[in-house]
């Protein structure tokens, strides 16, 4: 059976497809800045700590997405308030980020009563297990992005290549920076449905890297970068 | 404070943490002048210019720029960082990196206009780098982007200029041609320029500023070998630019 006609078999197999596609576009919007913003640690902080906050919500039993999101914006902002109002170095916090989310996740997502196979999945994703629910928020996600990327994205191009130069020219620098980070860890909500906690890294950066190759723009970077990224989970499927 | 100073300090502390790099500083920037600030590596010639953008707080003492705080000032200045900061690799543009001048403040986005396009692109040709907007950055030649950034500040239709050792990374024949950019830009503008370069400070600059924590003012005839011993606590040669341009 070929790819197209199992697609139109399975549905579960078209869920499957909309769901890559929707990280591919969240990662094209955010993957670029990542990587010109040199905040791949920080991302994959924001991922480990997304594992505590969907572990917690699981504990609970509310819905893990909103565990992730929460705890993905807490996370973007507490490192967002240690590097700019207080200037220190977020790396510390990044790293005790990183290991108490992933002890946290671990633990809460173990010690929940019932059956948990689910541990795996967010380690690794599962892709052909995303539900329909989930796919409307990942959609509503990627409009958040994609709309606040569009609206600012002058503002944030220039707070991204000079610093300096755009606080002086009157852009809320500090404030754009922090939106920046939120935006990073809702894309890291969104990739963790699909690839999973440990892949968020590659997804987010690859693609990116990749059209820098030939994009001479952060925004043509952007649409290479949902191309590879949609590329690479479609050949994956 | 007379109309005629631009920028103006007055018994300015200022550093990071608890040590100033700057001591007690006292200075007028006149209007329409060309100042040139020499000094030692670490003797608070780049926190000067930071203190007068207003990217940095003074610990002690009072600044006006333009007769404002400088953060409130500081959509009327120009300033050209030290372009070794820079990401060559970032993905931007020149008339990209230029339109950044021209980007309303606060945080709603302002269609840019004619006007704005114009502005930009009237600051490239003056810098003689108007063929080159199209290109990304990261295929800029030191020279070149050294000249964008000057057209970025100039977008801004500035009062004062600032820079940032302007020549730190560029070859010789550039350095002449930017210092010539730079007393074009002075008939319509006051210059303030940040250089280790002692030579070319002296040469076009008409006035020069000694950093070395604390600040001395000179006329760049009047500046002698002891001036330079001091500043540096060591003694300098000094080459006659006559002898210079004659090489």
């Amino acid at each position: 059976m070929s790819f197209p006609e199992a697609l139109a078999e399975h549905a579960f197999l078209r869920n499957a497809l909309a769901a890559g596609l929707l990280a591919a576009i969240g990662c094209g919007a955010i993957g670029p800045f990542v990587l010109v913003r040199r905040i791949t640690f920080l991302a994959g902080g924001i991922a480990h700590a997304v594992l505590g906050g969907m572990g917690i919500a699981y504990f609970f039993s509310y819905p893990p997405l909103a565990g992730a999101v929460a705890a993905a914006v807490l996370a973007a902002l507490s490192i967002g308030w240690i590097r700019l109002a207080r200037g220190g170095r977020e790396d510390t916090l990044i790293g005790a980020m990183w290991a108490a989310g992933m002890a946290v996740g671990i633990l809460f997502i173990s010690k929940t009563p019932g059956y948990n196979a689910d541990l795996m999945s967010y380690l690794l994703g599962s892709i052909l297990l995303v539900r329909p629910g989930v796919l409307v928020w990942m959609a509503a996600l990627d409009l958040l992005i994609i709309g606040l990327v569009t609206f600012l994205y002058r503002r944030l191009v220039a707070a991204s290549f000079d610093e300096e130069f755009a606080r002086l020219r009157g852009l809320p620098v500090t404030g754009l920076n922090l939106l920046l980070l939120v935006m990073v860890s809702l894309a890291v909500v969104l990739l963790i449905q699909v690839v999973g906690l440990i892949l968020v890294i590659a997804l987010l950066t690859l693609p990116a890297a990749a059209a820098a190759h030939w994009a001479g723009t952060l925004g043509g970077m952007m649409f290479g970068a949902a191309g590879f990224g949609a590329f690479a989970i479609v050949l994956g499927l | 404070m007379s109309r005629d100073i631009v920028c103006e300090f007055e018994g300015v502390t200022a550093g990071y943490d608890r040590v100033p790099v700057l001591d007690d500083v006292t200075l007028a920037v006149r209007r329409g002048e060309f100042l040139g600030v020499i000094g030692p590596n670490g003797g608070g010639k780049t926190t000067l210019l930071r203190v007068a953008l207003g990217l940095l707080e003074p610990q002690r003492g009072r600044v006006a720029v333009l007769g404002q705080a400088p953060r409130v000032a500081c959509r009327r200045v120009g300033y050209v960082p030290q372009f070794s900061r820079f990401d060559r690799e970032f993905p931007i543009t020149v008339a990209e990196s230029v339109l950044a001048a021209r980007l309303s403040p606060g945080w709603l986005p302002r269609r840019l206009t004619a006007a704005d396009r114009s502005a930009a692109a009237l600051a490239l040709d003056e810098m003689e780098v108007g063929n080159l907007a199209a290109r990304p950055i990261a295929q800029l030649s030191g020279g070149e982007l050294q000249r964008v950034l000057l057209a970025r500040a100039l977008a801004c239709e500035p009062e004062i200029l600032f820079l940032d050792e302007p020549t730190a990374n560029v070859d010789v024949r550039m350095e002449e041609t930017i210092f010539d950019l730079l007393r074009r830009l002075n008939q319509r503008m006051t210059v303030v320029v940040v250089s280790h370069d002692i030579g070319f400070v002296t040469e076009h600059a008409t006035r020069v500023a000694c950093v070395n924590r604390g600040l001395e003012c000179h006329e760049p005839g009047a500046l002698a070998g002891d001036v330079f011993a001091r500043l540096y606590g060591m003694p300098v040669r000094v080459v006659d630019h006559a002898t210079r341009a004659a090489r």
